[in-house]
């Protein structure tokens, strides 16, 4: 009977310990989540990306948020924030592609407590409207329809047998 | 008892006074909000090349010039749909929302890089409300307009391609022009 006691007295010990390693990887590990709406962000369209903290960083956590292009040096967006329990941005990803919004939270009362975190949103090619493919078309065919028009006028003119 | 009664009223009254006097302290110098960019006129995105970032900066200013602390900012930038036949490349985005938010900013102030997208004319909106009491203001908003170009090499770019099929244009006219014309002696 004792030793059922002990050993029952070990598995609680252990079950203690087991959940609060489970607790530090969720503070350490998880704290950063993002939801992007709508779910496929296309190019073109705005797109809201809530940033939620957990956790201990989650009361007063300065943000930063750093957008970059597929082939892009310069972030297209970098930003600090005082986030509370989360941030919401609304971002019109403009180029199709992989874009990567790196994500930093840093605890204010302890400036080495850092987290980071990559989420990679894939954009997905918007198309063009079909005005608008008529409007860059029509104006270069226009182009070069005035020089045609210039051409024949001067050649009418150069090779005319009245002249 | 009615004595007594009228001996609390005017104690209250006495004793009130003093915050009626503190909260009609007369009229409140609202406090100034403006955003800022930098460069003044930046320049859009362009694929494959080495992009600059414009500055953006919001700051609410009280009646002392100095920051007002823990407020919103509400803030969002809009392309403004042009007019122009030249097209921005872009058609996704013109008149679009590009870029918004909202932002605690205890300092008062928010700063951000951000690349504008396509050419044309930038409506930028900053809203901004006290979340402390110690800062209390009725909510404001400042808007400011930015012209974004193109950087120099497109410019030079679009230019040789209309010079380009002008030139060509004429050319072919020339051929036509000339094979239409009747010959003499005929």
């Amino acid at each position: 009977m004792a030793s059922r006691m002990m050993i029952l007295f070990f598995l609680a010990i252990f079950a203690v310990l087991l959940s609060s390693i489970s607790t530090a990887e969720v503070v350490l590990g998880e704290d950063i989540r993002m939801e992007a709406t709508p779910l496929e962000i296309e190019a073109g369209v705005p797109a809201e990306l809530n940033f939620a903290l957990d956790g201990e960083f989650g009361e007063g956590a300065a943000m930063e948020i750093r957008i970059t292009a597929p082939e892009g040096d310069v972030p297209l967006f970098t930003g600090e924030f005082k986030a509370r329990t989360g941030q919401f941005l609304v971002y019109n990803f403009h180029e199709p592609g992989p874009h990567t919004i790196h994500v930093t939270v840093k605890d204010p009362e302890d400036p080495r407590d850092i987290l980071s975190k990559d989420f990679v949103v894939e954009v997905a090619e918007a198309p063009p409207p079909r005005s608008a493919w008529l409007k860059t078309w029509g104006m270069l065919m226009l182009i070069l329809g005035v020089g045609v028009a210039i051409g024949i006028a001067s050649a009418r003119f150069r090779y005319s047998p009245n002249r | 008892m009615p004595l007594v009664r009228g001996l609390v009223i005017v104690l209250l009254l006495i004793l009130l006074s003093p915050v009626a006097l503190l909260s009609h302290e007369g009229p409140h110098e609202e406090p100034t909000l403006s955003i800022t960019v930098s460069p003044s006129e930046p320049t859009n995105f362009q694929p494959g090349h080495r992009n600059e970032q414009a500055r953006i900066e919001v700051r609410l200013l009280g009646a002392d010039a100095d920051l007002v602390k823990d407020v919103l900012i509400e803030f969002e930038v809009t392309h403004l749909a042009g007019r122009g036949l030249i097209s921005t490349g872009f058609h996704h985005m013109e008149g679009k929302k590009t870029l918004g938010g909202k932002f605690y900013a205890t300092s008062g102030t928010l700063e951000m890089g951000y690349v504008f997208p396509i050419r044309g004319n930038y409506k930028l909106v900053a809203r901004a409300r006290s979340t402390s009491p110690q800062s209390s203001f009725e909510p404001i908003e400042e808007v400011v307009y930015v012209h974004v170009t193109e950087p120099f090499f497109e410019v030079r770019n679009a230019t040789a391609l209309v010079l380009f099929l002008f030139a060509f244009g004429v050319i072919i006219g020339r051929i036509y022009g000339k094979a239409a014309v009747p010959k003499h002696g005929l």
